[in-house]
């Protein structure tokens, strides 16, 4: 499998409701050990996006999530319908997409990520 | 126990320059990921993936298929491929260590077209 197989992908949720397409995977180190030396990046999540573009620019997730909030406002009335999906919630990747465990409603926005800290 | 690091592989790793330790030299761009499944199903990052063969799927419509359709023309199979155990740094570029094989056409060029030239050898070899 690629990432490529992952990125622009639709997204349905468990009912079959499209929740739009992936934009991009999140990726952290703590997967299986490479050559005992380090450890693998491991998808840990996928990012959803509802616009037909599908392409995200990080501000979202980058030092502005942490800025004035004023810009913080901004960005979270520009990207309230970009939603974080954990690994755990896909079912099954198949021809028509990504295919959901749980119901759109239950998805957390991808502001909820950054509450704490975090890249 | 320090927090495990996270990235974005659309905004971190795809596209970016590939850098070698050794030298500085410029390897190649991050064209795609190839993912493998651990114990539990879960896929994680097994190399770096380049050239027109991990480009071309990627970019899709005619300019892909005319990538991966020329690459395969030329007798390639797969795409050349940096295994992530090589990774030492991932920052505005991604620096690998390793030994690179260089790749098949300037393979085919050195031998075939530079060398034959005479004087194409430094006076050291």
């Amino acid at each position: 499998m690629r990432l490529s197989d992952l990125l622009a992908r639709p997204v349905r949720d468990s009912s079959g409701r499209p929740a739009g397409q992936v934009a991009d995977v999140r990726l952290v180190q703590d997967g299986p050990l490479l050559r005992q030396v380090q450890h693998a990046f491991r998808v840990a999540g996928l990012i959803v996006v509802t616009r037909h573009t599908g392409r995200l620019f990080g501000y979202e997730r980058g030092p502005a999530i942490k800025g004035p909030w004023l810009v913080r406002a901004v960005l979270k009335v520009l990207h309230r319908n970009t939603r974080y999906v954990p690994w755990e919630h896909v079912d099954r990747i198949d021809d028509d997409g990504v295919l959901l465990r749980v119901p759109l409603d239950e998805l957390t926005s991808v502001h909820d990520l950054y509450q704490d800290s975090g890249p | 126990m320090t927090e495990a690091r996270v990235l974005h592989a659309q905004l971190h790793l795809l596209d970016r320059q590939v850098v070698h330790d050794r030298d500085g030299r410029l390897v190649c761009k991050v064209d795609d990921l190839e993912l493998a499944l651990d114990e539990q199903g879960r896929p994680y990052v097994t190399a770096i993936l380049m050239g027109p063969l991990a480009l071309g799927p990627r970019l899709g419509g005619v300019l892909g298929r005319l990538m991966t359709g020329v690459a395969r023309l030329l007798g390639a199979q797969d795409p050349p491929r940096l295994p992530m155990a090589d990774v030492s740094r991932v920052a505005s570029a991604v620096h690998v260590g390793g030994d690179l094989t260089p790749p098949a056409l300037e393979r085919w060029v050195r031998t075939r077209l530079i060398e034959p030239i005479p004087g194409a050898w430094h006076e050291t070899e």
